[in-house]
C-alpha cells in the first residue's frame, strides 16, 4: 500500500499553472526524488500533500484517506524556507514546535535531549535561536523535522549549510528511517545526492510529469549503446562491433556500432586476449539526465 | 481545541517573558507612582491650600512694599500677613528700604491710577520673567480695596457662579467642574485605556508580521490550521493585554485612591469600582476588534516594516475620541459623545471617557456591547478568511483598498502570488 496517493492534482495561482495534472505515489521503505528545474511546482505539490494548499482539482490520499488532524502528526516537514522563532531559547522553540506535533512535554525532553546530543546543540540549547549559525539552525530545523518519529518525511534540500560530517549523519539518519519501513520523500537539486540516496524519482517541469519510475529504469532508459572499459593494457586498435574508442581518464568509452550487443563486444575482448579490470554499460549521470530532459521540455514548451 | 490551548501558552508566556514587556509593564505605573510620591514627600505637607508647594516655590519669601499715590489701598485683606506688603509713604522710603535689603521690591501705584491703571514695579535685581508673575499679590490688594474692603463682596467677585448642576436623571453625580481635575481625572482614564488596547493590539500585528518574516509559518501550517493559530493568538495575547490592564488599572485607582489626598482629589472626581467593571468589559470588545484588525494586516503584509506602516490606517478611528476628549467631558451625554460611544470602532475610549466623567444609561452600555459584539464576530470571520496559506507563506506592500476587500470577504486574487 502507498503512504502518498496523488490522482491528477492541480494548482493554479492568478496565471500560472503552477501544477498540472500531476499524479504519483510514494510508497513506505522508500527514499523518493522530487526533482525539478526552479519553479517547476515542487513546493506546490509538496503544500498540496501536507494540506497547506487545496488542489483546484484531483486528488490526494495520505495514510489511505484525506488529510486529518491526526495525520499531521504522522509527518515531519523541513521547508526550502527554513523559519524557526528567533527571539526565543532554542530549547523553548523545538519544544513548542514539537508539541504542535502532539508530543507532551514529558515526551518531549528526553527525546529532544538525545537530538540536541546528536547534532551537537547541547550548549546551544538556552541561547536564541538568531544567536546560532545557519548550519546549527539547519540542525535545528532537522531536529523539528524528525523528532516525533513520523511516518513521512518530507524534505526540501536537507543538506544545505551542512558540513561534510554532518551531511553524512544526516544520510545515515534518512537511510535509517527508510530501513525502519518509513518514506522519504525528499526534493533537492544535488543529484549526486539523489543518486546516492533514492529508489525513485519523479522529475517535473511546468508542473507536470516528466520522469517517474526507479532511478535505475531511469538511468537504463537514457543509457546509450556505449560500453566503458578500463584494460590492464592497451586496447587493440579495432574491435569487432565498435565503431569509436575514446580515451577518458585512463578509461576507455566505446561506442558501439548499431546492432552490436555489448555482450558480444565483452566476448570479442576475451577471445582477443584483453586483460580487463572494468567493463560496465555506461549509465549517464543523472545530472545529464536531468538537463537533458529540462532542455527538451523547454524546447517543446516553447513550440 | 488543543493546538488552540498550545499557541495560547506559547504565546502568552513567550510575551510576558519578554524584557521590553516586562519593563513597559512595571515602569507605566511606576513613574507616576513616583511623581506622587515625591509631590508628597517634598510639597504636600507645606501648603495649607492643597495645591502643592513644589508648584509655587520662592515668591513666598519675597517681601515687597508699595508707595501708594492713588490713595486706593486702605486696607489689607485678613489673610496677606502685615511683612509681606509693607505700606510707605513716599519714594524715598521705599528706594531706601529696597536698598537697605528691608524689602525685595516695590510698586508704585501712581497718582491717576484710576484713569492710566499705571503701577511700576521697582527692584533691585530685575528679573523681566519673575517681574511678571509676581503681581499677583498686589493684584489681589488692589481689587479687593477697589470692591470696597468687603471680603464676602471680593469672593464673589472673584468667583461669580457656584454652579449647583441639578440633572434630571437621579443617578447623575455631581461634580465639581470648576476643578481642573474634572478634565484631567477621565483624560488620564481615556489615555490609559487607549494606550492598553493599542499595546495589545499592535503585540497581535506584530507577532503575525514576525512569523512572515521569519518563515515560520510554514512549519507551523505544516501542524496547525490558520484559524487555530488565529484564535490561539488572539486568546494568548489577549490574555496578556488583560493582565497589563489589571495591573495598570490596577495601580492607577491604587494611587488614586492612596493619592487622592496628596492631589486633593474630591471623591465626587475619581472614577468608581463601577467604570474597572465596564473598563474591563470595554476593553476585551475593544482589543478583539482592534487585534482582528491587526491580525488581518499581519496576514497581509510581508514584514514588520510594512506592517508597521499600515498600523496607522488601522488605529485612526481609536484617535476621533482623543481629538474630541475636550467636548465628551464637558458635555458627555449630548449628541455627538453618544453616537461616538455607541459605534463599535469608537465606543471602546468614548465609553471610558463618559464613564469617567460619570453614569451612563445603561441602554447606551448595553447596546454598545451588542453592537461591538456583533462587530466582533463579523471581523473575526472576515480575517479568518485572511488567514489562509496562500496570504500567509507570501505578502505584499500594504494596500487599503485591498485590505478592506478581503475585509469584506472578496476573493483577493492578486495577491495570490506563485509561491514555488
Amino acid at each position: 500500500m502507498s503512504l502518498v496517493e496523488v490522482h491528477n492534482i492541480s494548482k493554479r495561482f492568478g496565471e500560472t499553472q503552477a501544477v498540472d495534472n500531476l499524479s504519483f505515489e510514494v510508497r513506505p521503505g522508500e527514499i523518493f526524488g522530487l526533482l525539478g528545474p526552479n519553479g517547476a511546482g515542487k513546493t506546490t505539490s509538496i503544500r498540496m500533500i501536507l494540506d497547506i494548499f487545496k488542489p483546484d482539482s484531483g486528488e490526494i490520499n495520505i495514510f489511505g484517506g484525506k488529510m486529518e488532524e491526526e495525520k499531521k502528526k504522522l509527518v515531519g516537514y523541513l521547508p526550502e524556507e527554513r523559519g524557526l522563532y528567533q527571539d526565543i531559547p532554542l530549547q523553548r522553540c523545538l519544544t513548542f514546535l514539537a508539541a504542535l506535533k502532539g508530543m507532551s512535554e514529558t515526551e518531549i525532553a528526553p527525546r529532544l535531549n538525545e537530538y540536541l546530543e546528536q547534532f551537537d546543540l547541547l550548549e546551544a540549547r538556552d541561547k536564541k535561536v538568531k544567536e546560532l549559525s545557519k548550519g546549527m539552525q539547519q540542525k535545528a530545523q532537522l531536529i523539528t523535522t524528525l523528532i516525533h518519529d513520523p511516518q513521512l518525511v518530507i524534505i526540501d534540500e536537507p543538506f544545505t549549510s551542512l558540513d561534510p560530517v554532518n551531511t553524512e549523519m544526516v544520510k545515515d539518519m534518512l537511510e535509517a528511517k527508510r530501513n525502519e519501513g518509513k518514506a522519504i520523500i525528499m526534493s533537492t537539486h544535488q543529484m549526486n545526492q539523489v543518486e546516492e540516496l533514492c529508489d525513485r524519482i519523479l522529475l517535473i517541469d511546468h508542473g507536470k510529469r516528466v520522469l517517474y519510475g526507479t532511478l535505475k529504469e531511469i538511468q537504463q532508459s537514457f543509457a546509450s549503446q556505449d560500453v566503458m572499459v578500463t584494460p590492464l593494457v592497451d586496447l587493440p586498435e579495432s574491435i569487432e562491433g565498435v565503431r569509436e574508442i575514446r580515451k577518458t581518464n585512463g578509461r576507455y568509452r566505446l561506442v558501439l556500432e548499431k546492432h552490436a550487443k555489448p555482450n558480444l563486444v565483452l566476448k570479442n575482448l576475451i577471445n582477443n586476449g584483453t586483460d580487463l579490470v572494468e567493463f560496465e554499460i555506461a549509465v549517464p549521470p543523472l545530472n545529464e539526465i536531468f538537463i537533458q530532459v529540462v532542455k527538451k521540455q523547454d524546447r517543446g514548451g516553447n513550440g | 481545541m488543543n493546538k488552540i490551548f498550545l499557541v495560547l501558552k506559547y504565546e502568552f508566556i513567550n510575551t510576558i517573558t519578554r524584557r521590553s514587556f516586562l519593563l513597559t509593564l512595571i515602569l507605566v505605573p511606576l513613574i507616576p507612582a513616583l511623581i506622587l510620591g515625591g509631590i508628597s514627600l517634598f510639597g504636600g505637607e507645606e501648603s495649607a491650600d492643597g495645591e502643592s508647594g513644589l508648584f509655587q516655590p520662592s515668591q513666598e519669601q519675597l517681601k515687597e512694599g508699595y508707595v501708594d499715590q492713588a490713595g486706593i489701598i486702605t486696607e489689607l485683606p485678613e489673610d496677606v500677613e502685615a511683612d509681606r506688603l509693607v505700606p510707605y509713604p513716599n519714594l524715598e522710603a521705599a528706594r531706601q528700604a529696597v536698598s537697605s535689603g528691608e524689602i525685595d521690591a516695590y510698586y508704585l501705584i501712581q497718582s491717576d491710577y484710576l484713569q492710566s491703571g499705571a503701577v511700576q514695579y521697582v527692584r533691585e535685581d530685575f528679573n523681566p520673567l519673575a517681574a511678571l508673575e509676581e503681581t499677583g499679590l498686589i493684584n489681589y490688594v488692589i481689587r479687593f480695596n477697589l470692591l470696597g474692603v468687603d471680603q464676602q463682596r471680593f469672593d464673589a467677585y472673584a468667583n461669580p457662579l457656584e454652579v449647583e448642576r441639578i440633572d434630571l436623571n437621579p443617578d447623575d453625580v455631581e461634580r465639581d467642574q470648576s476643578s481642573p481635575l474634572a478634565f484631567y481625572v477621565p483624560y488620564g482614564v481615556t489615555m490609559l485605556f487607549y494606550v492598553l488596547i493599542l499595546t495589545s493590539a499592535s503585540l497581535m500585528m506584530n507577532n503575525v508580521a514576525k512569523e512572515k518574516e521569519n518563515r515560520v509559518m510554514e512549519i507551523l501550517m505544516s501542524s496547525i490550521k490558520p484559524n487555530q493559530l488565529l484564535a490561539g493568538k488572539i486568546l494568548g495575547l489577549g490574555l496578556v493585554g488583560l493582565l497589563q490592564m489589571i495591573l495598570w488599572v490596577g495601580s492607577a485607582y491604587l494611587m488614586l485612591r492612596l493619592g487622592g489626598s496628596t492631589l486633593n482629589i474630591p471623591p465626587s472626581l475619581q472614577p468608581g469600582p463601577q467604570v474597572i467593571f465596564w473598563g474591563i468589559i470595554f476593553f476585551v470588545l475593544g482589543y478583539l476588534i482592534y487585534a482582528t484588525l491587526m491580525a488581518g494586516v499581519g496576514a497581509l503584509v510581508p514584514n514588520m516594516k510594512e506592517a508597521t506602516q499600515a498600523t496607522f490606517y488601522i488605529i485612526l478611528p481609536i484617535l476621533v475620541p482623543l481629538f474630541m476628549i475636550g467636548i465628551i467631558i464637558d458635555r458627555p451625554n449630548a449628541l455627538v459623545p453618544v453616537i461616538l460611544s455607541l459605534i463599535p470602532f469608537t465606543a471602546p475610549n468614548t465609553m471610558m471617557t463618559r464613564l469617567a466623567v460619570g453614569p451612563v444609561p445603561l441602554w447606551q452600555l448595553l447596546t454598545a456591547i451588542a453592537t461591538m459584539i456583533l462587530t466582533v464576530v463579523i471581523l473575526i470571520r472576515a480575517v479568518a478568511g485572511m488567514f489562509r496559506a496562500q496570504l500567509l507563506l507570501t505578502g505584499k506592500k500594504f494596500n487599503l483598498r485591498l485590505y478592506f476587500k478581503a475585509l469584506f470577504g472578496q476573493e483577493i486574487e492578486t495577491l495570490n502570488e506563485r509561491i514555488d
